[in-house]
């Protein structure tokens, strides 16, 4: 038996232990993030790498490190680099498709924010798109199809996973993928490519507000035409009421300049303390939460000035809106995993007071400090899992203008949203080749968008 | 006073929670086995080093037991001059397809029967250094200019992948064509395919 000095000592020792355990998730992941996003705002990305090197990443949010360094790397040019971290980050992303029962357990008993984080369906599909925008950014378009059909197999397996979910499928990973395919003259796959990704934005259509791009329509307005397939084409027509296109061969003739435009970051998890009334028990329990908070955007709209002409782009993904869906079809899981723990909690906790009123006596200064300790572990480990890729942009637009082969001075300017231009950029000497595809990565990320804690 | 194995579930609990966030950082050391080259390995089912040679060193013998070879050297009297062109890769994976056409130039070369004529990217850097001699090396070990070999065949190819997925287990087909190709005409004159197939079972469970 310990001397009752001793005890007391022990006990005091572990709820220095647990305080230092749990100090870390008091802070949530998403706050650790701010010097990150002033040095993005201040368009520093180099910088913003030395401060993500510099911070401590625990193993279990490992992949995170991965994606954002690999998308640090991709806005400091370094293409090659982010590709590098992006195959790591989908080998960790295979391993972790695997259930850990150590990790399971820790989840149960602490909080969600413990297990290896493997990122959300559209981020795992985003991997992908991130890493075909860099090896198109280097010009290699073999090795961007590679990614093309990873998208297409990754999209397969979420399918498999859960066929009933929106999430399964990827408006803008198909769209890129044809975008791929036709540029190789592959014209079957790309047709395929199109008509999945008009069937994505008409599903995701069913869950926020998306518009079917009007560049997807010409382009499977020109594909269908291409393969003779009559019926669809007549459909197409009938549907989007597009009178005129640009055929293959005269696509062909000239160059085609595609801006993608990254505008502001991803929406921010937030974490919500609510009360849910645990329907074994009958007792109202505290729970946390994860819930998004969108990011104010300063602009609306990209677009490009070539000459006197200037073509404005349009939403290709909202990552955001996609973000915050997706959190809300998990969200029953999640309540259900957080109401199991306070429930296992709050019972533990009963347990102990019961066993002190049998006593009848008053409770021993271990047995107080054990109670207090209970206690305030209870509420330092109840937190929600707040993590999430925040280098991710909240929304991807785009504009294609075709134009006959040479060398452009090419003007990008953002609007807001009264359609005054806020910023512009100019590019001396955008190259077109004839049937090549350039693309242009623009990203914008202002002070509007960093949140305060 | 009760005894510290005595105290309530609760603290049993905490004693648990402590137990298994002490454990969750903790990690292993790497540990490094020098393997011979040609022990075949397989981790992840992707296409790996083994493939490559083997493919490389199967179609390329396949490539030099047809009939082209002997119908060349019986009309020219002499060996035939190969080069490789562009092999592109098709598949789900980016493989490295320098290293394989390094295996396709290691076995056409050691098998002594063809002649085989640098890259255009070499013969680049060649020329380079020709010009270079001109200028600074020694008259009687100069090398002359216009003295190459014209390939007479060029060696092309693909490598396509076919996956079919369910749940944790795939089966990756790979495919790789080769097509040889006369400078002269654009005949093909030898045509290899090689198809690998693997069952690849991921874990359900990781630690």
């Amino acid at each position: 038996m310990l001397p009752s000095g001793t005890r007391v000592q022990w006990a005091g020792s572990l709820l220095g232990l647990l305080v230092i355990l749990t100090s870390n998730s008091c802070s949530t992941y998403s706050k650790s993030f701010r010097r990150m996003e002033e040095k993005l705002a201040q368009q520093k990305p180099a910088q913003a790498l030395e401060i993500l090197e510099k911070q401590s990443h625990p193993d279990r949010d490992k992949l995170l490190y991965l994606l954002n360094k690999a998308m640090l790397l991709r806005l400091t040019n370094d293409y090659a680099g982010s590709n590098a971290e992006f195959e790591k980050a989908k080998n960790l992303i295979q391993y972790l498709s695997a259930a850990s029962v150590t990790e399971k357990a820790s989840s149960f008993v602490i909080n969600d924010a413990t297990r290896s984080y493997e990122g959300a369906a559209f981020e795992q599909v985003l991997v992908h798109v991130y890493e075909a925008l860099n090896y198109l950014d280097m010009g290699d378009l073999d090795a961007a199809r590679v990614e093309a059909l990873q998208v297409d197999v990754r999209l397969q397996e979420l399918a498999g996973d859960d066929p009933d979910s929106f999430l399964s499928v990827d408006p803008f990973g198909r769209y890129l993928t044809g975008l791929i395919y036709e540029e190789l003259g592959e014209w079957s796959n790309a047709m395929i490519a199109y008509r999945k990704a008009y069937e994505a934005y008409q599903r995701h259509g069913e869950h926020y507000a998306v518009d079917i791009p009007s560049f997807l329509k010409v382009d499977l307005l020109r594909c269908s035409e291409k393969m003779g397939l009559r019926q669809e084409h007549e459909r197409y027509k009938k549907a989007f009421e597009i009178k005129t296109w640009l055929s293959p061969s005269a696509l062909h003739e000239n160059g085609e300049l595609v801006l993608l435009f990254h505008n502001g970051l991803a929406p921010i998890k937030r974490e919500k303390v609510i009360r849910l009334l645990d329907p074994s028990s009958g007792h109202l329990l505290q729970v946390a939460l994860p819930c998004y908070e969108k990011r104010p955007v300063s602009a609306q709209r990209a677009c490009l000035v070539v000459g006197d002409k200037r073509f404005c782009g349009e939403t290709m993904e909202d990552i955001s809106a996609i973000a915050i869906k997706g959190l809300e079809a998990h969200l029953p899981a999640i309540k259900a995993r957080a109401l199991a723990r306070a429930a296992w909690r709050f019972a533990a906790q009963q347990g102990f007071k019961k066993k002190n009123a049998r006593k009848g006596s008053k409770q021993s200064g271990t047995e107080a400090i054990a109670s207090i300790l209970f206690n305030v572990t209870t509420a330092l480990v109840e937190r929600a899992d707040t993590r999430s890729w925040l280098t991710l942009p909240g929304e991807i637009q785009m504009t294609r203008v075709v134009l006959p082969p040479g060398s452009y001075k090419v003007q990008i300017e953002l609007l807001n949203k009264s359609g005054e231009v806020i910023h512009s950029d100019v590019f001396d000497s955008v190259r077109l080749a004839c049937r090549k595809k350039t693309y242009l990565s623009y990203y914008w990320l202002s002070s509007a968008s960093i949140l305060g804690d | 006073m009760s005894s510290l194995k005595n105290l309530c579930l609760s603290t049993k609990g905490i004693l648990f929670l402590v137990v298994l966030s002490v454990s969750l950082p903790l990690g292993c050391t790497t540990k490094v086995q020098r393997i011979s080259v040609d022990e075949i390995k397989d981790l992840s089912g992707a296409w790996n080093d083994t493939d490559s040679r083997l493919v490389s060193e199967e179609m390329i013998q396949d490539m030099l037991e047809q009939a082209w070879l002997p119908n060349f050297t019986s009309n020219r009297s002499s060996v035939p001059a190969v080069i490789v062109g562009n092999i592109r890769n098709l598949s789900h994976e980016h493989i490295n397809v320098n290293t394989f056409i390094g295996d396709i130039e290691r076995a056409i070369i050691n098998s002594g029967r063809v002649e085989f004529v640098a890259s255009s990217q070499e013969r680049g850097e060649i020329r380079g250094e020709r010009k270079d001699q001109d200028i600074h090396a020694r008259e009687d070990t100069r090398k002359a200019m216009g003295q190459e070999i014209g390939a007479d065949f060029m060696l092309k190819g693909t490598i396509n992948t076919i996956i079919d997925a369910s749940g944790k287990t795939q089966v990756r087909y790979y495919q790789v064509d080769l097509t040889l190709i006369s400078m002269a005409d654009n005949r093909k004159v030898w045509v290899g395919q090689k198809k690998i197939k693997k069952l690849v079972k991921r874990s359900k469970l990781r630690s």
